[in-house]
């Protein structure tokens, strides 16, 4: 299975919208488990991250490993209200999320639920004054 | 035929229950410090660490009454905590350690390789998340020792 930062990349950016592909020329570039910072960069961006899953035990049916994956969604703006503003329109939409397919990499991938394990909070600014907000998550996600 | 069943003791009974509901209720306070102290300990040991003042802010409290209105709370009062436990792009322990080698390296013996200069080894397993993650793994711990305590006679 690809990571689940990956998948829900992907789905943030084909369905969720208002985040784009890196390299793109659209806003909001969403980058994959590291957040960059380089001269003429933009300051909006958002970096999606995995953290420790929530492990909860074998499946009796079959054996396998049932697990929640660790989810950060971590935004960076030049506007305190932007950047809340994004980051509570991201949570309030993922709440939402139950059973959606996904295609990533050849594979179909449905997420099953996700929960908010922390809802948007900013976590100050940089030395560059941005301001920063993260929002954490636990999402189920099955191979198809 | 009616019969009459006399039942005796009942006053003992209720005094037993009673007793043994205030135990428990004791011995859950008493699990929860417990488990929030092991989530602590748990922490302290992966939480990033340089001058010690985030290590030194960590703390398990009761917030809540006694009883079963207990709410014990475990964190850091560093005012930086939040940004070092969420901001997961920065290096930490082995990765600090790889990133910054020859600077490390260069600085032993000099203030730079001191705790106020920062170019030290770190522990290896310092890193982010350093509340959240033992507290996903210690979950079933944590309530194993609530529940010893309670059932403690």
């Amino acid at each position: 299975m690809n990571s689940a930062c990956h998948i829900l990349a992907k789905y943030l950016i084909d369905t969720h919208g208002g985040f784009n592909e890196p390299g793109s020329s659209g806003t909001w570039p969403l980058y994959r488990a590291f957040m960059p910072d380089a001269p003429g960069l933009v300051a909006d961006i958002a970096c999606i991250y995995d953290t420790s899953p929530d492990l909860q035990g074998k499946r009796v049916v079959d054996g396998v490993l049932s697990k929640r994956n660790g989810i950060q969604i971590h935004l960076r703006s030049n506007g305190y209200d932007e950047g809340y503003e994004k980051l509570s329109d991201v949570v309030e939409d993922l709440a939402k999320v139950h059973g959606v397919l996904v295609t990533y990499d050849s594979t179909q991938y449905k997420i099953v639920n996700i929960s908010v394990a922390s809802d948007g909070i900013p976590i100050g600014q940089d030395e560059k004054k941005r301001y920063h907000f993260t929002a954490n998550f636990l999402a189920r996600i099955v191979k198809v | 035929m009616a019969q009459i069943i006399k039942i005796s003791g009942m006053p003992n009974v209720l005094k037993n229950l009673n007793a043994s509901v205030g135990r428990v209720s004791r011995g859950i306070t008493r699990g929860l410090i417990k488990g929030g102290l092991h989530l602590q300990a748990k922490s302290l040991a992966i939480c990033p660490k340089q001058k010690g003042a985030l290590k030194a802010s960590s703390f398990t409290r009761n917030v809540g009454g006694h009883g079963y209105d207990a709410d014990v709370v475990v964190g850091y009062t560093a005012d930086y905590a939040i940004p070092v436990h969420e901001i997961l792009s920065n290096a930490h322990g082995k990765e600090f350690n790889i990133k910054h080698a020859a600077e490390i390296q260069a600085a032993v013996g000099t203030p730079l390789g001191t705790a106020e200069g920062g170019m030290f080894l770190r522990g290896e397993n310092e890193q982010a998340k350093f509340l959240e993650k033992p507290a996903r793994e210690e979950r079933m711990t944590i309530i194993q020792i609530v529940a010893t305590e309670a059932l403690k006679p």
